[in-house]
């Protein structure tokens, strides 16, 4: 085993160097001869190399939407995890909104013209959506978070 | 009417994310890039909702609702977020994506931001070309861009290549309309139907063979003469929102060609 460690990266980066610069002095009839050669079928070797192109031009075009997606996942899996300690009887988590929309009203009317007349027109699970969703966004602390910050 | 500081334009987000093909028009990672997060929930009596606080918004889709429609309910409420930002919690019902098309309403746009971000001009123009305007295109575009019948309808009208009308009826009245580029202001449809057509026999609990028929144009279209004109009519019952959805197509232009020679 040699004592010094070798850079195989390095090493594939010149090979590849030297090959392009044999390439770059090959004329194009020399070229299309090697390529001919051996029995290709040029027109597919040349659809081969366009689809390769185009495909890492999409892979790198979409690089965001790939990062958008992944944060996406880890959101909802965030929020699927979250312990969110929320009120355990239902007229309590009905006390919770209430109040919550009573302190933004603005938000309260929107909630309620948008689709239910009246307060009490929420169900159960809306009710508790809405609590959820208003946490995660950090417009209602939650039990844990004031817990924490009390003390 | 202001825009939101925060707006994008649903061609310079899809641009923005590489996006060039109708199969990578991810609504979930879309609304991601625009601080909008959709969940999934069973939902009772409406479609979608949003709230939004500070800089960031939940999207909630009915999760029982199928693929097209939750796709454009996350673009029509990914809509408000962008224009509407600030003043934020809505709810949408299913009758807000068929019924709003017309009026100038937060609806409205939101239906508009939704269609042009699931149904883009430059996806949607090349693969329209040449089709005839009639819904069994819109069946076929609808399946290529994962989108609901009507908008995927309004953006052939709108973009397809010969010269139509989109036409919303209701018992007793014309809920909204929209007309292509290539036709005069000058050409509205009629408040209601003709006998004739076959949108009439639809709204009167009739049924009607799938596919466009020819018709005078005067059963439609509110403007002198129209008697010696045709256009072709494709109508369909909108599930049961009891609205009755009609493509309007002149495949023989001469009506239009005698206005434009008016002018």
């Amino acid at each position: 085993m040699p004592n010094r460690s070798r850079d195989y990266e390095l090493e594939l980066f010149n090979v590849m160097n030297a090959l392009a610069d044999v390439e770059w002095e090959m004329s194009e009839s020399e070229i299309l001869d090697e390529l001919g050669g051996d029995g290709r079928d040029l027109e597919t070797e040349a659809e081969s190399a366009r689809e390769i192109f185009r495909r890492a031009v999409k892979e790198y075009r979409q690089a965001p939407l790939r990062d958008a997606q992944k944060r996406y996942e880890q959101r909802v899996s965030n929020i699927c995890k979250r312990d969110f300690r929320i009120p355990n009887s239902a007229s309590e988590r009905r006390e919770l909104l209430s109040a919550f929309m009573a302190r933004k009203p603005d938000f309260g009317a929107s909630i309620l013209t948008a689709q239910h007349r009246e307060f009490k027109d929420l169900t159960d699970i809306d009710v508790e959506s809405y609590l959820k969703q208003l946490t995660e966004l950090g417009a209602i602390e939650s039990s844990s978070e004031k817990e924490d910050s009390e003390l | 009417m202001s825009r939101s500081p925060y707006y994008r334009s649903p061609e310079k987000v899809l641009k923005g994310l590489g996006i060039d093909q109708p199969e990578d028009i991810w609504i979930e990672a879309i609304a991601e890039e625009c601080d909008a997060t959709i969940v999934y929930e069973r939902m009772e009596g409406a479609e979608a909702r949003i709230i939004g606080f500070n800089d960031r918004a939940i999207i909630t889709v009915n999760e029982g609702s199928p693929l097209e429609r939750k796709r454009f309910s996350a673009g029509h409420e990914l809509g408000h977020w962008m224009r509407d930002r600030g003043k934020i919690s809505f709810t949408c019902s299913a009758i807000t994506f068929a019924g709003e098309w017309s009026n100038d309403n937060a609806e409205r746009r939101a239906n508009r931001y939704a269609a042009e971000l699931l149904l883009p001009d430059f996806m949607f123009v090349p693969r329209a070309k040449g089709l005839g305007i009639v819904f069994a295109t819109v069946h076929i575009l609808a399946k290529v861009f994962q989108t609901s019948l009507i908008a995927t309808a309004i953006r052939l009208v709108e973009l397809g290549s010969c010269p139509a009308m989109i036409v919303c009826s209701e018992p007793g009245r014309r809920k909204w309309f929209i007309r292509g580029p290539d036709v005069p202001d000058v050409i509205w449809p009629r408040d209601e139907p003709g006998r004739d057509t076959v949108a009439y026999d639809l709204l009167k609990g009739g049924q009607a063979e799938a596919g466009s028929v020819d018709i005078y144009a005067d059963q439609w279209i509110n403007y002198r003469d129209s008697r010696r004109y045709s256009l072709q009519e494709d109508s369909i019952k909108l599930g049961s929102t009891g609205l009755v959805l009609s493509l309007l197509w002149w495949k023989n232009e001469q009506q239009l060609l005698d206005i434009e020679d008016e002018d």
